[in-house]
């Protein structure tokens, strides 16, 4: 069945590149678009590169969370916290099974992929429901669903999968002149 | 030339971007949608990745505030004070009853101000606006307070939407 073929996807992927379009759409039903570039080392570590609409990195050593805004040239270095558990970065890279964090329905096909629905277990998440849309060969599509009815959509493109990456680029140095929050 | 004071948002206006919050010790940003009307504005905070992660709303009669309440996630709560709540709930300080004149760049012609060269104090806090690309709305907006530097960079203005 779908789940456990996602899982399997999941946890048969040591690395992932990709670059991706996010759109959002809101209740009246106007879309945001932004793009960028997500790397990711199993387990934990991922680099979130939004390149539109504003230049603005959230990367993951696995131990702690870097946010770089690049024009405010800010630093801030989070632990990496529960808060993370629904986001998609959490999802690919996270190390536990999906039903630890999530009750999981199998959802009928659409635009030619399977798909299954999340829904998280810690009430407080950011996300009332996340659906994965999956093709035989890849994860190409998240859905998320806020609590304000605004749906955002990730698509993956250009993925490449358990290629060799160089895990430095998880660990980020900030540039000189930074303005670091460590919190 | 002193720019006359602006009246209330009579026909509304909104604004859309993204707000850094930064103090001693802690950095937040969140996108945000500002949509103020003469009765209410309502302020969405969202997370990179387009979440609503808190939604409030101040009421308004003749003026003045009555009434404010915050959604995030599935509750509500409800108060008479909106900085407060929104700070309580969320951990984020904002000056929001007076950035429905000061995101536009002026002082709330009710309360006392004093204008600087290039800013204004009003109510503790020093703000300065810029980026006036079209002369007449700032892109740019820095509010600080002794503890706190709050910086509003604005990517678009537009009528608010009914």
């Amino acid at each position: 069945d779908n789940v456990s073929k996602i899982q399997q996807y999941l946890s048969g992927t040591m690395s992932l590149n990709a670059r991706f379009t996010q759109e959002v759409i809101s209740k009246n039903n106007k879309t945001q678009t932004s793009n960028g570039q997500l790397s990711l080392l199993r387990p934990g570590k991922f680099r979130w590169t939004y390149e539109k609409p504003y230049p603005q990195e959230i990367i993951s050593d696995g131990k702690q969370v870097w946010l770089y805004d690049a024009d405010l040239a800010q630093v801030t270095i989070k632990p990496v916290s529960k808060a993370l558990e629904a986001s998609p970065a959490a999802i690919l890279a996270g190390d536990n099974k999906l039903e630890t964090n999530f009750n999981i329905k199998n959802l009928p096909s659409r635009a030619g992929l399977d798909w299954i629905e999340l829904i998280p277990k810690q009430n407080d998440s950011s996300f009332a429901r996340i659906r994965i849309g999956f093709s035989d060969s890849n994860l190409n599509l998240l859905e998320l669903d806020d609590h304000f009815g605004q749906t955002t959509k990730i698509q993956l493109k250009q993925i490449i999968r358990n290629q060799a990456i160089d895990s430095k680029q998880f660990n980020f140095i900030p540039p000189n002149g930074s303005d670091i929050i460590r919190e | 030339c002193v720019q006359a004071p602006l009246k209330p948002p009579s026909e509304g206006f909104a604004a859309q971007g993204r707000v850094n919050i930064r103090s001693q010790n802690q950095a937040n940003t969140a996108a945000f949608h500002w949509v103020a009307s003469p009765q209410q504005d309502v302020l969405s905070l969202s997370s990179p990745l387009g979440n609503i992660l808190a939604q409030l709303t101040i009421q308004y009669q003749g003026g003045e505030i009555v009434n404010a309440q915050l959604q995030h996630g599935e509750t509500i709560d409800i108060a008479d004070q909106p900085e407060a709540l929104l700070a309580q709930v969320t951990g984020l300080v904002l000056p929001v009853a007076g950035m429905r004149w000061w995101l536009r760049g002026q002082p709330d012609p009710k309360q006392p101000f004093t204008r600087g060269s290039n800013d204004f104090e009003q109510s503790g806090w020093m703000i300065r606006a810029s980026d006036y690309r079209d002369g007449k709305l700032p892109y740019r907006v820095e509010l600080s307070r002794e503890d706190l530097r709050v910086l509003v960079l604005i990517n678009e203005w537009s009528h608010a939407t009914p």
